[in-house]
């Protein structure tokens, strides 16, 4: 019950074009716990969930290929031009790219959020379905689960950390000065990055309460989550309604 | 140091983003007999990244076994069939540990203060680009589905039987098939296959950025986005696989891509028109344009934090599969052989039903003590090889 009020609240917190297209968890648990869980409707159900992800995984790809390669062509022809000026103008255009970069990883990071509470589900749903019939359907179709195209982020994964290397350089410098503003900065925050900041905070809640260890853990459970320092980010229990920042 | 002058944008930058070093990847295939390791990060040092499989489903026409990687556009295709194709994800599990560390350190510290500054990576890079061709054609085609050999893979992590065998495009489509083989066989799940019943056996293309990168050169070449047309992209990119309808819709995103910002970029007003209106004095506009950096440095950190997380848990689950995987294995192994004594033998003996009732809760005690091995190897693997808590502090430091 925990996975499906927190696949849930992803869901909802989700950015609007990927609502429909998470794992359909609760509908499929209706199925199981139905009189007669016939087989057959389940695997056809869960294939065509599988296609769904797949279809949606790719194509969200591609779209962060091209906007990866626009994003480094953006940043190219503006260093072209101001060279390093520090007048205004760069430094809103600058600021602009910044939060376009961070948004753009925070997208990416998404998607692979997305790709991995499908597959948890899926892990979880057809755990559900060998308890109930007593079947060894589970073991089989992970392993096929695992060779499809949405569980393979490796491409999605690598560019995220490639423009995190990127951002390190984008970014000024800590300075004593700077985290005076940490404060505002959280507040802020929300805004800055809206839907995504929001989605990705809840997507972090989510896999804490995952590995936080269940009534049900076994030799195919998660170990418990260890977060360090990201606590301080997820204190705030609520996720911080979007606070307009006086531009 | 000017940023301009030393980087010299398109040919190096680009190849720092899309970096391969060649000499690297031969030397670990040829040697170490890694699979090879594709679009390696812009780190100049040994990256150890996770690799990347070319993702192209296998064309059930032609007589290519196994699909062709996207990215071999480079016409020498000799090499591509005696090329490995393993699934070169499983490697990336023994290896995430380490690429966070290592890029870290290879950045330069010449990095200047709140400009852009990409890795001048100098002369790797351009020994990357000179490469390039020969690192295309190293490319190895599909991956999907292929089985890994799990229990070579705990053992050994440099061991992933490399034979450069022509994989069989198998259809293991139907539902509860176990896939038993050992390495090469290709998922066929999402590609035309006849026997795919409960898998829609629809086509798809996967795109990867090298070959996103030569449809933005044929677009180019043919004069623009507005002029190119697909058939002569498709022509000038020349990828087998790779089909009409494909590069139309990809020609479709791209030009929907190019004409959103191309609006901000030209138009001379600042976006933030608002904030120019508003504060014409000059320290308020820094505090609130550090507020704004400061907020998106959060941002970033919250979103940093979820990918690694996300990777630690993959890995792991995957490790979860394997391992069950490994000793559902041993245990048919031990109850095939229980039933040949059995056969065997012609009168029962006392010793056997003993020996099937202790075989039956060892494997659960051993997979108890597995999960117990993931739950402190999962801690060790965040503090002690620095991933990925260590990594991030260290990168949150070097702000």
């Amino acid at each position: 019950m925990k996975f499906g009020k927190r696949i849930k609240e992803q869901i909802q917190e989700s950015l609007p074009e990927w609502r429909d297209k998470f794992l359909r968890y609760k509908e499929l648990k209706n199925l199981i716990s139905s009189p007669a869980p016939a087989e057959s409707i389940f695997v056809g159900l869960l294939n065509a969930e599988i296609e769904k992800f797949n279809a949606f995984f790719v194509e969200q790809e591609e779209d962060f290929i091209i906007h990866h390669k626009e994003l480094q062509y953006r940043i190219q022809r503006l260093v072209e031009k101001c060279g390093d000026n520090d007048d205004v103008m760069f430094r809103e255009e600058i600021g602009e790219i910044r939060k376009d970069i961070v948004n753009f990883h925070g997208e990416m990071v998404l998607l692979v959020n997305y790709s991995n509470i499908n597959y948890t589900g899926l892990a979880k749903i057809l755990k559900k379905y060998d308890k109930r019939t007593g079947g060894a359907l589970r073991s089989p179709f992970i392993q096929k689960v695992l060779r499809q195209p949405f569980f393979k982020t490796d491409l999605v994964s690598r560019l995220v950390r490639e423009w995190e290397t990127t951002m390190d350089a984008m970014f000024p410098a800590l300075t004593r000065e700077v985290e005076g503003y940490e404060r505002s900065a959280a507040v802020s925050s929300a805004a800055a990055g809206e839907g995504i900041f929001r989605n990705t905070v809840a997507a972090l809640m989510t896999m804490r309460e995952m590995r936080r260890g269940s009534s049900t853990y076994g030799a195919y459970s998660l170990p418990p989550l260890n977060l360090s320092d990201s606590d301080l980010v997820l204190r705030p229990r609520h996720i911080p309604s979007p606070i307009p920042i006086p531009y | 140091m000017t940023l301009t002058g030393d980087f010299g944008f398109p040919p190096t930058a680009m190849s720092s983003f899309f970096p391969l070093i060649p000499t690297t990847l031969d030397e670990r295939y040829h040697h170490h007999k890694f699979p090879n390791s594709l679009w390696v990060s812009s780190s100049g040092q040994e990256p150890m990244n996770n690799p990347v499989p070319c993702q192209v489903f296998p064309l059930a026409s032609g007589g290519t076994s196994s699909g062709y990687c996207n990215g071999t556009y480079v016409s020498a295709q000799e090499r591509s069939s005696s090329q490995t194709r393993q699934s070169v994800e499983t490697q990336s599990l023994p290896v995430t540990n380490q690429p966070q560390e290592q890029r870290d350190m290879s950045w330069p510290e010449d990095q200047l203060q709140g400009f852009f500054d990409f890795p001048p990576q100098g002369e790797s890079s351009s020994r990357a680009k000179s490469e390039w061709p020969d690192w295309a054609n190293q490319m190895i085609s599909v991956d999907d589905g292929l089985e890994p050999n799990w229990s070579e893979l705990l053992g050994d992590p440099n061991v992933l039987n490399q034979d450069s065998k022509i994989p069989t495009p198998s259809c293991d489509i139907a539902r509860q098939e176990i896939v038993v083989s050992t390495q090469h066989q290709v998922d066929s799940s999402s590609a035309k296959s006849p026997q795919a019943s409960s898998m829609t056996s629809k086509q798809r293309m996967r795109w990867t950025p090298e070959l996103h990168e030569a449809f933005v050169d044929a677009i180019n070449q043919l004069g623009g986005s507005e002029r190119a047309t697909p058939k002569a992209v498709l022509k000038l990119i020349n990828s087998p696989g790779l089909t009409i309808y494909h590069v139309k819709s990809h020609l479709q995103k791209y030009r929907t891509a190019r004409y959103k910002p191309e609006i901000s970029i030209d138009t001379e007003k600042p976006p933030l028109k608002t904030l120019k209106t508003i504060e014409d004095i000059k320290s308020l506009d820094l505090k609130t344009s550090i507020e704004i950096t400061e907020a998106l440095r959060l941002q970033m950190e919250v979103q940093k934090k979820l990918h690694e997380q996300l990777e630690v848990q993959r890995t792991l689950q995957l490790q979860i599969e394997e391992q069950g995987r490994y000793l559902q294995m041993m245990i048919e192994k031990q109850q095939q052989k229980m039933q040949e004594k059995k056969i065997g033998s012609s009168s029962g003996t006392s010793s056997m039903p003993e020996a099937d009732t202790s075989s039956a809760p060892s494997p659960n005690l051993s997979q108890a003590s597995v999960t117990e091995r993931l739950q402190s190897g999962g801690s060790s693997t965040l503090d002690q090889s620095g991933y990925p808590s260590g990594a991030t502090k260290k990168r949150v430091r070097e702000d």
